[in-house]
């Protein structure tokens, strides 16, 4: 009799415990995919925000370029800085290592930047010079071309077999097979491309002699 | 003259239009009102597009539908 009851005891603990582990097990994977879920709205309102801010900043700059009054001019312009830095800090916060969008976040914060120093111009009472119609024409260019980039990549994500952000960058094996991201892949051909742009020399924190400014202690 | 010419005619703003939105938009209707009547779908845009235009809620579409 006592034999029988003590080796009954061991395998019902035993199967408790993987019921308790089975159990314990699909809650975490659970839990899991919420999280997922939850990280990948964030980076897919993300995504929306800097289309729509981008969009507005190409805008802004196709009408400053052909607005004649300084007033209107002031008023385009504190949008378009507003709109550039929103798209800046948004895209700051997707999931893309920074060396991919380096020299975008440079050409967004530059252009806010101009736009405000165009405004303290505007406000001593100058126009627009020739120089600076360049060079809004070039930060108008590279935003044409950003705009460009993530109207390709929205084709993209309304295909049913888009894998999303977060899947692949929580996961690891991201990083490791070298970013098959979609999302990535345009960022970097669209970075190298608004590298080639000329350098931005105004009278700003971010202006581009700022920059390479050499130590004066030397 | 010319510059501000030139420049005219190279910044323009093609390819701005409001088609990630209005596919957001679809997107959430179904998802939300699949098996409802029209009606059902109109109300579920409706809010969405309320809730833009309304201060306390985020501004852009996506914001609003990716809310927490």
């Amino acid at each position: 009799m006592n034999n029988r009851r003590h080796w009954i005891a061991p395998p019902t603990i035993l199967s408790l415990l993987l019921i308790g582990v089975l159990v314990w097990g699909y809650r975490e994977y659970d839990t899991r995919t919420r999280y997922e879920i939850a990280l990948d709205n964030h980076y897919q309102r993300l995504f929306y925000d800097v289309k729509k801010h981008v969009e507005n900043v190409q805008v802004g700059l196709s009408k400053a370029l052909v607005a004649s009054s300084k007033e209107r001019n002031i008023l385009l312009f504190s949008q378009i800085m507003s709109d550039a830095n929103f798209a800046q800090d948004k895209l700051g916060q997707m999931p893309v290592s920074h060396a991919d969008i380096a020299n975008t976040q440079k050409f967004l914060t530059q252009a806010a930047d101009y736009s405000y120093y165009l405004i303290q111009k505007h406000l001593d009472g100058e126009e627009i010079t020739p120089e600076q119609r360049e060079a809004l024409t070039g930060l108008q260019n590279n935003s044409a071309a950003f705009n460009g980039e993530l109207a390709v990549l929205n084709e993209s994500m309304a295909d049913t077999n888009f894998v999303y952000m977060a899947a692949t960058t929580m996961s690891g094996r991201g990083s490791q097979e070298g970013g098959e991201n979609a999302f990535q892949t345009s960022l970097i051909s669209l970075d190298t491309e608004v590298s080639k742009t000329p350098e931005l020399i105004y009278d700003g924190p971010f202006a581009d002699q700022m920059i390479n400014k050499k130590n004066q202690l030397d | 003259m010319p510059a501000s010419a030139a420049a005219a005619q190279v910044g323009s703003t093609q390819g701005i239009n409001r088609n990630a939105d209005e596919y957001l938009l679809a997107r959430t209707i179904h998802g939300e009102a699949r098996g409802e009547p029209y009606v059902g779908k109109v109300a579920v845009g409706a809010v969405v597009l309320n809730r833009t235009k309304s201060p306390s809620f985020p501004n852009t579409i996506a914001g609003v539908v990716y809310q927490p």
